[in-house]
């Protein structure tokens, strides 16, 4: 897999990649090179023929580049994610100011937070799109792309033209163009903890219109982790993926582009170490497994004036989730999740300009979008001898030790099955006005969605009551239990998403100021996780105990919506070789999605409407290039998240912090140059970089918490005229830090963050 | 807001409501029902009272708004209270639930008519209502076999609430022999890991009594009962068969170190762990309210007080 670390320089020219290059600063929109004032009717194919130097808009919905936009976002060029060896989204956490997306568990944990915003399950607060296809299922998330061309981050509400999902911001992954690039590639890198990665790509033009390439990786991970059960690594694994890109320009204004993509991931799970001993120690067996098959098609027109672009997709994740639930050595109980989503999309989309005089232009955007999913899952849970024993007959004997019981067997499973079919459809429109040095900016979409939820519980198991006598135990009753409940919850939702904006352009092209105001909206939906918990809940109803849900309360939360009120501005500083980027907002969000732990022995987590929360705070970008050999990058971003109103029924959390999201990200770079011209070596690139977060708390009580964390990288690249040696470490301290929190009947558990690293990576491209 | 019942547009809102449960008979104008009820007579000056059981006959006019209430209750082989009202004006009060109009009607005047033996029946106070409380359904413990009425869908009783005098001594109350209140349960005890004493509060229990008037014993069920902050709900406790003893001022049940049963897959098992002493079950008064104190596993105190009849305080 290529993708990270051609041996390029961080942030100035070669010619050796894809293309280009530019100056300007590759974290930073507003240190950016200048954008190109793209006709919005050539946005798709001029923007690759730019040859991605431009550190400028390549999403199909934006009006202009970033830097010419009222919004607050970064781009993060080929260039900047090689050097740190980025080839999957957790790895631009931290290098954009407050996008913080931690990496825990496996690859089904694609927990993004951004301002505050985000969410650890089910619905994600950002989406992520891959070369314009919007990727329905967060479990979908977390892949190896070897030819990132580019990675957009837009923070803040995008639900206007992005619809649900979008209410924190839009991750935008571009795939490099065969139309643009053509030669071969290879990738190998081998670090610690025998982490081997190899990529091979190539890229063809057939004449001039038709372009093809086939690009594939793999990943093996010795596992950084041990499990002192046996002995063995916890998170080692192995991931494969495949990349068919096709670009077909049959006519001057017809632009046909298809994507297929695929992906095989099978890796073990998870450092999940326990609080009390600070050990990882589990007995059952932890593994994810996922088979991901996307295929997007876009069609693209360009009229006078105006474009038609259709994006189409066909998307199938199939995954299976093994866990100890318990994550201790103790026989507990065990949970095997398997789904399968298959998914389309389809976005219509019309845009244009109009020229109003000398001193204006009217831009206009406008579409309709539509998805179908269904998912299917199956989630038993397996109640082994211990968990029998402590979790179920210990408490029906405590209460009755006189008649006690005793489970027919020492396994049993808890069954709970469910079909979600869920559609969705929405029209948006755009319009934005030029006019002197203002920029007016006014968006609105009507959005429907309705899901449905089959479900089925069940299970055949049975117990004995046994009778104490002076004899002994004797049989009183058998109690055989066969539970199957079926039933179906239907929620559809309606949502108005506005969006306003102004912004005023300094004169002489010195940047500009904007204020804006949107609407985020994240769609509701379902716990299927409580389903174990209701199920378990009949079950000891059955025997006489506990309360019982109303699986109506408990098993759907509602949508979640945001205004998020910004104040900006982009300053490239001309004449000055520092740019900046900075951004300031406030974001009230009304019935936020949080993940929660129900009390007692209940071992779901449920996601809940959590009230009333706001963020307030600010982020800060800055490129500098004082030396033609020397870069420097900084971004820093501030976020207060606080729950305003949230009492659980039990608790009051107000003006407590909003769990997960950290308060600070910190990223510092520096990237020095050097001609050598020794030994078949044309330059040496060294870059040192120091990535923080934090603090994090880990719970709503804001109880526990992790402390601001920094971790130090850096890596020395060698460039050949084809080949690239590059040596790097990441997290070279050594600095311990956890990355995730979470309680199971009762038990506290962490992740650490990865260790020190290291290694050494080549590529090849001829 | 108080409506007449059935007149004009009201009559077509109440549909689903008490009404659908009372036959329509001929002519169009006239309903009547039938509702069984326990009787409770005492006499001025006496503290015992004697129990018996009857039916209350209402015949309502539609188009006067008026209802007669008869009733013959034996008292004794030899004694029997008989007699139909006067026609009445009813009055009717009703409040919308989440999917049903529940309502009480009531029919009071101060003589209201003779029995069949010649003492007038005065200070008459009757109510027909649906707003009794229901137990849950535990699998193990019989429902009630008292008359239903579907309202909306759902299931309600159709209850009667009723107390006068005949002649100058004698006073009758209706009671409800298998009635299920609701209310607070406060306890007392002492935490076993801490040994701070500590209260718990909470309205999760629910208590039925089930009546056995031939043997003068009552069962009764605590649903959902929950006496500490951190012990899980118990979806049935039985205390079965105690003795039920009647006097002027209404009821009572008694069971000292009684070993009660929990109910568990359908079954009651004797459960010797929540063995409770000093219970005491009450009802005095209207006897639409009971209050029940027990010690239960040997140091948790508790409290009950509640009532049977759901009537809000405010009506539409």
């Amino acid at each position: 897999m290529i993708g990270t670390l051609l041996l390029g320089a961080a942030m100035c020219a070669t010619t050796s990649n894809i293309g280009a290059s530019a100056v300007a600063s590759n974290l930073n929109i507003g240190a950016s090179a200048v954008a190109p004032n793209v006709n919005l009717g050539d946005t798709v194919a001029v923007r690759e023929e730019v040859r991605l130097q431009e550190v400028s808009v390549v999403g199909v919905k934006q009006n202009a580049s970033l830097l010419r936009d009222a919004v607050s976002g970064t781009v993060l060029t080929t260039k900047a994610l090689e050097n740190r060896n980025v080839m999957d989204i957790k790895g631009v956490s931290d290098m954009v100011p407050n996008l913080f997306i931690p990496d825990y568990g496996s690859r089904v944990t694609s927990s993004i937070y951004v301002r505050g915003i985000g969410s650890r399950m089910d619905q994600p607060a950002v989406g992520l799109t891959v070369d314009n296809v919007p990727m329905l299922n967060k479990n979908s998330y977390d892949f190896d792309v070897m030819d990132i061309a580019s990675v957009e981050v837009l923070r803040g509400p995008q639900s206007a033209l992005y619809g649900r999902n979008t209410m924190g911001g839009l991750i935008n992954i571009t795939t490099l163009s065969p139309m643009l690039w053509r030669g071969k590639k290879l990738f190998a890198e081998y670090g610690t903890s025998n982490r081997l990665r190899l990529g091979a790509g190539i890229y063809e033009k057939f004449g001039d219109n038709l372009g093809i390439s086939l690009s594939a990786n793999m990943n093996h991970s010795g596992g950084y982790f041990i499990n002192e059960h046996d002995g063995q690594p916890v998170d080692r694994g192995n991931d494969f993926g495949l990349r068919l890109k096709t670009h077909y320009r049959p006519a001057d204004r017809i632009y046909i582009k298809n994507v297929l993509a695929g992906s095989v991931t099978k890796q073990g799970g998870y450092p999940y170490e326990y609080l009390e001993t600070g050990k990882i120690a589990y007995d059952d067996t932890c593994s994810y497994h996922r088979l991901s098959l996307m295929d997007g098609l876009s069609l693209n027109y360009r009229g006078d004036g105006w474009q038609l672009h259709s994006i189409s997709s066909v998307q199938l994740l199939q995954d299976t989730l093994t866990m100890d639930q318990d994550f201790l050595p103790i026989p507990y109980f065990t949970l095997v999740q398997k789904q399968r989503e298959v998914g389309v999309t389809q976005d219509l989309l019309f845009k244009g300009r109009i020229g109003l005089h000398d001193n204006g232009s009217y831009n206009w955007l406008a579409g309709v979008f539509a998805f179908y999913k269904n998912l299917d899952m199956k989630a038993p849970v397996t109640f082994k001898d211990e968990g029998i024993a402590n979790m179920i007959e210990s408490h029906r004997n405590e209460m009755n030790p006189y008649y006690p019981i005793k489970w027919d067997t020492r396994s049993f499973v808890l069954n709970s099955d469910f079909t979600i079919p869920t559609f969705g459809v929405a029209l948006y429109h755009e319009s934005k006005l030029s006019w002197g040095n203002w920029d007016f900016t006014a968006g609105m979409r009507l959005d429907y969605e309705t899901s449905k939820l089959n479900y089925r519980s069940h299970c055949n198991t049975g117990y004995t009551i046994y009778q104490k006598t002076d004899q002994g135990l004797k049989p009183f009753a058998e109690i055989p239990i066969v539970i199957d409940d079926r039933g179906n919850l239907r929620r559809s939702y309606f949502n108005w998403i506005p969006k306003l904006s102004a912004l005023y352009n300094l004169p002489d092209g010195n940047g500009n100021l904007y204020f804006s105001v949107s609407k985020g909206y994240k769609s509701g939906g379902f716990n299927t996780q409580m389903f174990s918990d209701v199920l378990k809940q009949r079950l000891m109803g059955i025997m006489g105990i506990g309360g019982s849900y109303d699986v109506d309360d408990v098993v759907g939360y509602k949508p979640e919506h945001s205004w998020n009120y910004e104040l900006g501005t982009h300053l490239p500083l001309r004449g000055v070789p520092l740019s900046i980027d900075a951004t300031l907002f406030y974001i009230d969000c009304s019935d936020q999605q949080i993940t929660v732990f129900p009390n007692g022995d209940a071992t779901g987590r449920i996601t809940a409407n959590a009230g009333r929360t706001r963020s307030v705070g600010g982020e800060m970008s800055a490129a500098w290039h004082p030396l033609a050999w020397l870069d420097f990058n900084a971004s820093y971003g501030f976020t207060d998240a606080r729950f305003v109103n949230y009492f659980n029924g039990k608790q009051d959390f107000k003006g407590n912090r909003i769990p997960y999201a950290p308060q600070s990200t910190l990223f510092v770079q520096g990237v020095g140059k050097w001609d050598v011209g020794v030994l078949g070596m044309n330059r040496v690139v060294v870059d040192m970089n120091l990535r923080g977060t934090g603090p994090i708390y880990w719970n709503e009580e804001n109880s526990i918490r992790q402390e601001f964390y920094p971790l130090a990288g850096g890596s020395v690249t060698m460039e050949f005229d084809k080949v690239s040696v590059q040596l790097w470490g990441e997290n070279i301290t050594g600095t311990r830090f956890n990355t995730f929190y979470f309680k199971s009947m009762g038990n506290e558990f962490l992740q650490r963050g990865l260790p020190a690293r290291g290694g050494v990576t080549m590529r090849l491209s001829f | 807001m108080k409506k007449i019942l059935f007149s004009g547009i009201a009559a077509a809102t109440l549909a689903c409501s008490l009404t659908s449960c009372i036959k329509t008979s001929e002519p169009e104008n006239r309903l009547s029902t039938k509702v069984p009820t326990g009787v409770l007579i005492s006499t001025a000056g006496s503290s015992t009272a004697t129990v018996s059981s009857s039916v209350f006959d209402f015949n309502f006019d539609l188009v006067k708004g008026t209802a007669a209430v008869g009733t013959n209750i034996v008292v004794s082989s030899t004694d029997a209270i008989k007699f139909t009202t006067d026609e009445i004006k009813y009055s009717q009060s009703y409040w919308d639930f989440e999917n049903a109009r529940h309502e009480v009607i009531s029919i009071d005047g101060s003589n209201v008519g003779k029995t069949t033996d010649g003492k007038l029946v005065n200070s008459f106070k009757c109510s027909l209502n649906s707003m009794a409380y229901i137990p849950p359904q535990l699998e193990g413990v019989p429902e009630p076999t008292l008359p239903l009425c579907n309202i909306g869908g759902n299931v309600y009783y159709k209850y009667v609430d009723a107390s006068f005098k005949v002649g100058d001594d004698t006073m009758v109350r209706t009671f409800w022999p298998d009635a299920t209140f609701r209310g607070d349960t406060e306890c007392n005890y002492t935490d076993r890991t801490t040994g701070q004493a500590k209260t718990f509060k909470g309205n999760s229990a629910q208590y039925r009594v089930i009546m056995d008037l031939k043997k003068n014993t009552a069962s009764v069920v605590i649903y959902n009962a929950k006496f500490a902050e951190n012990m899980p709900e118990i979806k049935g406790i039985v205390m079965a068969n105690l003795p039920l003893k009647f006097d002027a001022s209404g009821y009572s049940i008694v069971g000292n170190d009684s070993v009660p049963y929990v109910v568990e897959a359908g079954k009651l098992v004797s459960n010797p762990a929540y063995k409770m002493t000093e219970f005491t079950f009450a009802s005095s008064g209207d006897l639409t309210k009971g209050n029940c104190s027990f010690t239960i596993r040997g140091g948790f105190n508790c409290n009950f007080s509640g009532k049977y009849l759901n009537i809000p305080t405010t009506a539409k």
